[in-house]
């Protein structure tokens, strides 16, 4: 159905960045008559661009509620809003516009995006009140909000790709966003440059796809494509696994998930809504949104589940030995996605879906409710000098709580449903099942151990740092209320999917994906048994090892910390990220360097050279012509008789 | 009003810098009414150029608003030299961004030319005459005049208003050049003598002597090679960009570079299809060559300017690329790239001059914090950065995505690597953002200058077309789209018989063969 | 009286007798009163005379042909242009020598300097129009003599002095060897015309001996290589105007005399005539790369233009009509005109730059732009014009030299030539360097009076290299 309106979603975040960025103007305009480089901005364009920036966001939320509310009104199978705006790029064979497509899928990202998206523009008026960027910075998340409802409203995989690129970019723009800090812009700079990577593959991917037969950017298409078999086998592997090298850039796995760490230089706001509830779930999306695709190419999925499963574990135990309260929420995030996509592995694409809704919503939160604390620290982000917080901002310290419990899955926190889910289709599937499982268990496990080790470190014990320096006080209303709601929806977001009891999200996602999960996982046989014994070993590893991670840290921080000080044998490793980073530059950053210096070597002296030898020797040569030129009659002569000579006999030899 | 202007189009395109640049070398006047003049003609240019852009019938691959006066008799044969004058699609785009850097250029130009304004205004619009007589002439002599006209100007601009070097660079910049030019002007003489025209549209319709087209194309093509400029023929593009004067490296860069990919196409590719078929894998692989080595020589560089140029290389990589697939899609990204390189390196160049006259240095060492220091600056700067390396929403997106696409088929090794470059892109060009722009602001580049009126007159246009191009370029590739796809076209023949000599006997079989990855049924495409 | 003199005769005889009479008035009027002024008059319009006396032989021959004094004497359409060029190099020799040479030694040798004037031009003409060995002999001692003096004509500067001496003796060697070789021919064929050459090829060895000696003098006259060594010395020990003459009218008249007298192609063939140019070509090229002295470099670029000459005589030696023969003609005819006219302007210009500096060293012109833009511009469209840039008659000169090549499937000469070019484009760029790029010297005073008589004269072939590269047909023979 044509709903031109639709175009509302991305365009009001664009227009608050518009005027976000002239209110920055004018500010910039004002530094500069006061010759001031570093005056924060005033308190009127402060305020102004608070709310312009929220109330953006939050008005395409109602947008996108409509929209929902438009979408869920249609029959089930007609369940498509589509709004074209104009065209875009028509060459060749090529013709794409500029149009928006909403499904029961996107849909749900949407409300997502928006919805979390709102909270934690409320958020920032308060955390990043009396930056000197402030207008900047809200018309950089503006940005983002835009790019990322690109990102996933478009119906192009080329409007899709835009919105990526986009999002990379505002992430860049964002984790450098104290660029004054060199290892900031470092940081920003990597999660570009990673990114693009994975882009390469994206691009080549597409390319593999329109040409192998889709013969369309459209998603749609694709999908259709590859349910009647136009893509021969082999085709179908090497896109799907170009597609999923993008998404291991955008989402943070192996071996792309370097740069997610170090994006926590970035504002914690950012790293709420970016780098935790939105853009990085996008590969989970793409994957989702070609399940068709997907789905017929079956050498791909179980690849996309090793990834998933080793990157979950992975990342696990690189978290448990963090002290920077971000770094460990950031490995917790990478480990995260991975279990998303060990259930798009699986074909559990309703699962992933559901684990990256309520992910949104508890590490948001948990994010939130850590940008809280750092506040309230002054900008400590070191656990061990922390503890005792607990009664210091309690609103801070109960909706962490909340988040913590979803994240680690205790049971009935919404995070324990989504997480069991893929865990249950895991064991339920076709690729090793029980090896993954047992893979996706253990990190389950060490989720709980770090969970239990962040409030133990960060909530309980004695106050680590002098209370007389450090005045710590609860955080603003703008920045408490986005951590109410969003310890609510952590509860409430179980919802969406309570084994034998509802699935409203599996009803609500079917038309979109229950073609591709049918493809991969086959007829659905009820196992009402296994599914309620791996249910309870779940909640017995969530409980067992988040109340042994508080326990053991709750009672021994002062010798953690030594411990963490002098990081011997495994621990640094651990604490050291398995030295992956010092790996890659050793094996991919510097050769490229030292060949890119090398080339500029042979660039001046080899190819530069030879141009420069030719004059060189030509004027050499001139000199050495010149010599001729002697001055002497006599030896003009002598050349003269030479030259005689040799015409004369060439003459008389060529008439013979 | 409007008739006077078809007719006479393309002749006031030529006539009016020509006229002007002789008009501001005897008129008397002092430098600001100098420059104002010069900056009068140009502008009148402009008008006329955007005139026959927006009136451009894009429903034709033809020549439009062709204008033909017979010139002298080629001796001894029925050819008569004519000046002739056309526009197509291919040059539309090209004239435009001529018409709209040269008047940008004078605006910005008294940042960096302090003395001989009246020789400075001369050679600027000397040059734009002969810039827009390249891209229009009908004529190979006519073209070949327009060519080393061009060249001159360029010549003198860095010659007299360069930096250090200058004098190195300028000789070096212009033999180089010459060095194919003159081999041009070979082939070119062999085409006219065994054709007995030297009329473009009437060559284009020939099939010319596959022997002819071999030797033709192997003296024009090099010219264009040098000039474009490919690895290895690149050598002269640093340093004639590094000693330039912003508005030399913005022109150099912006549309003079555009007459080397020009001529690949119009005399390359339409003039000599077989033998453009012959050549094109030799020429893919310079051209993702010079994407990879151009990149790692940019990221390998410490002065700024010299990363611009480099880059330039790699950038120009693509659209050789993109051109010797053959592809229609690919085509137009080239042309595209074409005009896009133009806008975002001319960008970049303003602003390197934009520093450089505040600091006088082009060290990336000597930077630092400027984010801090001069936001406007840093603003386009990274706007300019987003679309060299090809950000969606930016021009640059959309000619090298394209290009990439439109190369893919057939050319699947040859895009991946390219597309590498496009990664290679982002590490040098952001490594060039962090160096800069972050930082910490030190103490030298505290209290900078803030932009000058005249800056933001010459950077705001270039800005908006990055946006527009990247947002909505339909107006741009409409223009382009017939003539790419009878340029593609005129390929295909040839292209058919290299394949059909190239496949085995046993037909049967080859068909399996040609089933490639890409292609499982052995789909139309 | 009946001479018994054709109307041809008379069309034929004008421009010598006004050439002659004007010199012999010359010399009466010195010997009556001496005044310099009234001789240079007297001179001038001797020579416009007889340019004016050309134009109706060139109207006349328009169709065919004209042979005059029983085929003594033979003229088409490039040949009547070339003599109109001489003529022309000759006036502007006189005019821009009028401020230098006249105070010398008190006007004393402006006699001298007009009568060795007329008579040397009598002698172009009359090489050019010779269609007979003995007119030819005649034609080409009555040029080379006067010039002897001419080049001497500074007796205090030793180098002018030696100039002459060296061009005096090496050009009566090759005299001796022209004479020798004319006689040889006579001996061999009993024909003392044009036709002599051929017929001499098909004959003895002795006719082709005398063939190749004739040859070996008239490549010395137009300086190819190996017999172009006196070329530098000369020209630039020469006052500059008559080096500017030289370079014209000289080259002009000799080479169109070897187009007349070289054996073609069934005794020296297309690959020879190549080789020999592209063997000038480099020579002269890479001698001039590195000269300080821009005159000098100027006179050793002349030696490289004769290599781009011979490459139409390897067309020639090519041709199979005789259409295509005469088509070669007239490009020769056009690029000599190009050249003179580049090379009237290029070193009519160093004169009045020489005149301020004392000599023609490079490093004293450096920024010459900012003092003299007039005399840079002239000198710029000069060079450009020499080096063949666009818009000016020197590259239509090469570039129909090279059309006659290829068109007579010399492609791969033509190649070799034209990348050798590119040599005379390095040091024509250098010139410009010096005059416009580098910044002159400090203690040099900013600008100077300039002779507005010399210097509106100089105009006159730097506008006319334009016109004729703008529009060719002007002069399309």
């Amino acid at each position: 159905m044509e709903t031109p309106w639709l175009w509302l979603i991305p365009l009001l975040p664009f227009l608050g960045t518009l005027l976000n960025a002239l209110l920055h103007a004018g500010v910039l305009r004002r530094r500069q008559q006061e010759r001031d480089l570093m005056a924060p901005a005033v308190a009127v364009p402060e305020r102004l661009a608070g709310w312009i920036g929220t109330g953006a966001v939050a008005l395409s939320f109602l947008v996108a509620v409509a929209a929902f509310l438009r979408l869920k009104a249609l029959p089930v199978d007609e369940r498509v809003l589509t709004a074209t705006l104009a065209p875009w790029i028509q060459a060749g064979s090529l013709d794409l516009s500029w149009t928006l497509s909403i499904d029961p899928l996107n849909a749900a990202m949407m409300l997502v995006v928006t919805g979390v998206g709102a909270l934690i523009h409320l958020y920032s008026i308060g955390y990043m009140h009396g930056d000197k960027g402030f207008c900047k910075y809200f018309s950089y998340l503006n940005l983002f909000v835009g790019m990322m409802l690109m990102l996933i409203l478009s119906e192009s995989l080329l409007g899709l790709f835009l919105g990526w690129e986009g999002v990379g970019l505002c992430s860049y723009l964002l984790i450098g966003f104290w660029y004054e800090d060199g290892e900031k812009a470092d940081a920003a700079r990597k999660a570009f440059i990673v990114n693009r990577i994975g882009d390469f593959g994206f691009l080549i991917g597409m390319f593999l796809l329109y040409w192998g037969g889709g013969g369309s950017l459209n998603m749609s298409d694709i999908n259709a494509a590859a349910s009647q078999g136009a893509f021969s086998e082999g085709l179908a592997t090497l896109a799907g696994l170009c597609l999923f090298l993008g998404c291991c850039g955008k989402s943070a796995q192996i071996p792309l998930y370097v740069w997610l760490p170090d994006a926590m230089a970035g504002p914690t706001p950012v790293s709420a809504l970016i780098h935790a509830a939105t853009m990085v779930t996008s590969g989970i999306y793409l994957v989702a949104r070609l399940g068709d695709f997907f789905a017929f190419a079956p050498g791909v999925l179980p690849v996309i589940a090793c990834v998933g499963a080793a990157t979950a574990l992975f990342a696990a135990t690189i978290g448990i030995a963090q002290r920077d309260i971000k770094k460990v929420l950031a490995y917790s995030t990478v480990s995260q996605l991975g279990y998303m996509f060990l259930g798009l592995g699986v074909g559990a694409f309703t699962g992933a879906v559901f684990h990256l809704i309520t992910h949104a919503f508890f590490k948001a939160l948990l994010f939130l409710g850590a940008g809280s604390v750092i506040h309230a620290m002054h900008h400590q982000q070191d656990m061990f000098k922390m503890g005792g917080l607990r009664d210091r901002i309690p609103i801070t310290y109960k909706t962490m709580l909340i988040g913590a419990f979803a994240l680690a899955g205790v049971p009935l926190f919404s995070g324990f449903f989504s997480k069991d889910l893929i865990l249950f289709e895991t064991a339920t599937g076709h690729t090793s099942p029980w090896l993954l499982w047992l893979v996706g268990a253990g990190g389950a496990a060490l989720t709980a151990t770090y969970t239990g080790r962040l409030l133990a470190l960060t909530f309980y014990g004695e106050a680590r740092f002098d209370p007389q320096k450090t005045k710590v006080h609860e955080s603003p209303r703008t920045m408490t209320l986005p951590l109410m709601v969003l310890a609510v929806l952590s509860i409430a977001g179980g919802l969406l999917g309570i084994p034998f009891i509802m699935h409203p999200l599996a009803d609500w996602l079917d038309p979109v994906v229950g073609q591709a999960t049918l493809e991969v996982r086959g007829e659905h046989h009820p196992a009402h048994g296994l599914e309620i014994a791996l249910l309870l070993v779940g909640s017995a590893i969530a409980i067992g090892f988040l109340s042994f991670g508080l326990r053991h840290y709750r009672r021994s921080p002062e010798e953690q910390r030594s411990r963490a000080d002098q990081a011997t044998g495994l621990l640094r490793w651990l604490a050291n990220a398995w030295f992956v980073d010092a790996l890659y530059a050793l094996l991919v950053t510097t050769p490229l360097k030292i060949l890119a210096i090398l080339s500029a070597t042979v660039d001046v002296f080899f190819v530069d050279g030879t141009v420069n030898w030719v004059a060189r020797r030509s004027r050499a040569t001139g000199n050495d012509v010149r010599r001729m030129q002697s001055g002497g009659a006599n030896d003009y002569a002598l050349w003269f008789s030479l030259g005689a000579v040799v015409i004369v006999v060439g003459l008389l030899a060529g008439t013979r | 009003m409007s008739a006077f202007l078809d007719n006479h189009l393309l002749t006031l395109l030529v006539a009016l810098p020509l006229v002007g640049s002789l008009f501001v070398l005897f008129v008397p006047a002092g430098e600001r009414w100098l420059r104002r003049w010069g900056l009068a003609f140009a502008l009148a240019t402009l008008a006329v150029a955007l005139h026959g852009y927006w009136w451009f019938d894009s429903t034709t691959s033809g020549f439009q608003y062709a204008v033909e006066h017979p010139w002298f008799a080629l001796p001894g044969t029925e050819a008569t030299v004519s000046l002739a004058l056309g526009m197509d699609g291919l040059s539309v785009l090209l004239v435009a961004l001529s018409g709209i850097l040269m008047p940008l250029v004078l605006v910005a130009a008294p940042g960096g030319i302090k003395t001989r304004i009246r020789e400075f205004v001369f050679w600027a619009l000397m040059m734009e005459a002969g810039m827009m007589g390249v891209f229009l002439a009908q004529d190979l002599v006519l073209f070949y005049i327009f060519w080393e006209v061009s060249l001159i100007p360029l010549y003198f601009l860095i010659g007299i208003w360069g930096g250090e070097n200058r004098i190195y660079a300028t000789v070096k910049f212009v033999l180089y050049t010459l060095v194919g030019s003159l081999l041009m002007l070979v082939g070119l003489i062999r085409v006219a003598l065994e054709s007995g025209t030297t009329n473009i549209p009437e060559l284009l319709s020939r099939d010319l002597s596959v022997e002819l087209q071999g030797f033709a194309f192997v003296c024009f093509a090099l010219s264009f090679l040098i000039k474009v400029p490919v690895v290895p023929f690149h050598t002269w593009l640093p340093d004639a960009h590094v000693q330039a004067p912003t508005g030399g490296s913005v022109i150099l860069a912006g549309v003079m570079l555009k007459m080397g990919t020009y001529g690949l196409m119009r005399f390359g590719l339409q003039m000599f299809p077989a033998a453009a078929v012959d050549w094109a894998p030799v020429l893919i692989v310079i051209g993702v060559v010079g994407i990879l080595y151009g990149s790692l020589l940019a990221w390998a560089q410490r002065d700024l300017k010299k990363l611009v140029a480099y880059s330039s290389v790699a950038h120009l990589g693509f659209v050789v690329l993109g051109i010797f697939a053959f592809e229609p899609t690919a085509l137009q990204g080239a042309v595209l790239q074409g005009v896009n390189h133009g806008i975002s390196t001319g960008a970049l160049f303003f602003l390197v001059g934009v520093i450089y006259d505040r600091r006088h240095t082009r060290q990336l060492k000597d930077f630092g914090g400027l984010a801090t220091s001069f936001p406007s600056f840093a603003f386009f700067l990274v706007l300019a950065t987003l679309a060299s390396v090809g950000l969606p929403g930016t021009n640059g997106f959309v000619g090298e995505f394209l290009i990439l696409f439109g190369s893919f088929p057939g050319h699947e090794w040859a895009v991946a690597f390219a597309a590498l470059g496009v990664v290679l892109g982002a590490v040098y060009m952001l490594g060039m953002c962090r160096e800069v722009l972050f930082g910490r602001v030190r103490k030298v580049n505290r209290d900078l200058k803030p932009m000058q009126i005249r800056e933001w007159v010459a950077l705001t246009p270039l800005a908006a077309l990055m946006l527009w191009i990247g947002l909505y370029p339909g107006p741009v590739l409409d223009r382009t789209r017939l003539v790419c796809e009878a340029m593609s076209a005129r390929v295909q023949p040839y292209l058919e018989q290299t394949e059909e000599a190239s496949l085995p006997e046993d037909s049967e079989s080859s068909a399996d063969t040609k089933s490639n990855l890409l292609n499982p049924q052995g789909m139309e495409r | 009286m009946e001479l018994g003199l054709t109307a041809n005769d008379w069309l034929l005889a004008a421009p010598f007798l006004w050439l002659a009479g004007a010199g012999v008035l010359v010399l009466i009027w010195d010997a009556v009163r001496p005044q310099p002024l009234a001789e240079g008059i007297v001179s001038w319009i001797g020579l416009g005379l007889a340019a004016v006396a050309c134009l109706p032989i060139l109207e006349a021959v328009r169709t065919e042909p004209v042979e005059a004094f029983s085929g003594m004497l033979s003229v088409n359409v490039p040949v009547i242009v070339l003599a109109i060029l001489c003529l022309g190099a000759a006036a502007f020799c006189g005019i821009v020598a009028w401020r230098s040479l006249l105070p010398y030694e008190g006007g004393r040798h402006t006699t001298a300097f007009w009568t060795l004037l007329l008579f040397s031009t009598f002698g172009m003409v009359l090489t050019l129009w010779a269609n007979h060995m003995a007119t030819l002999f005649l034609g080409v001692e009555c040029l080379s003599l006067p010039l002897y003096v001419l080049v001497a004509l500074r007796r205090d500067q030793s180098d002018s002095i030696e100039a002459g001496l060296k061009y005096f003796l090496l050009g009566a060697f090759a005299s001796g060897f022209m004479a020798f070789g004319m006689a040889m021919v006579y001996a061999a064929t009993g024909d003392m015309s044009p036709a002599a050459i051929s017929a001499a090829a098909e004959g003895s060895s002795l006719g082709v001996f005398g063939v190749a000696l004739l040859l070996i003098a008239l490549l010395f006259k137009v300086a190819a290589v190996p017999f172009h060594l006196w070329v530098a010395d000369v020209y630039q020990g020469a006052p500059t105007p008559v080096t500017a003459l030289m370079a014209t009218g000289t080259k002009a008249a000799t080479v169109a005399a070897l187009l007349r007298w070289a054996p073609g192609g069934e005794l020296m063939g297309p690959q020879s005539w190549a080789m020999l140019g592209c063997l000038t070509l480099l020579i002269g090229n890479l001698t001039a790369l590195n000269q300080s002295n821009l005159k000098r470099m100027l006179a050793l670029s002349g030696v490289a233009h004769v290599g781009i000459l011979l490459f139409a005589f390897a067309a020639r030696a090519a041709a199979e009509t005789a259409e295509a023969t005469s088509q070669i003609g007239d490009t020769l005819g056009y690029y000599l005109v190009a050249y003179g006219l580049a090379a009237t302007a290029a070193f009519g210009a160093l004169e009045l730059l020489e005149r301020r500096v004392g000599h023609s060293e490079s490093a004293s012109l450096q920024g010459i732009a900012r003092r003299q833009p007039l005399l840079a511009g002239v000198l710029c469209i000069a060079l450009l014009s020499l080096a063949g840039f666009p818009l000016t008659a020197g590259f239509l000169a090469k570039y129909f030299v090279f059309v006659e090549m290829i068109r007579h499937g010399l492609s791969s000469w033509a190649v070799i030539g034209i990348l050798l070019t590119l040599f005379g484009f390095a040091y024509y760029l250098k010139a410009l360097v010096t005059l416009f790029m580098q910044e002159p010297p400090e203690e040099r005073p900013s600008l100077w009076r300039p002779d507005w008589v010399a210097t509106m004269a100089l105009l006159v072939p730097t506008v006319l290299s334009v016109v004729f590269g703008v529009w060719p047909k002007a002069i399309q023979l």
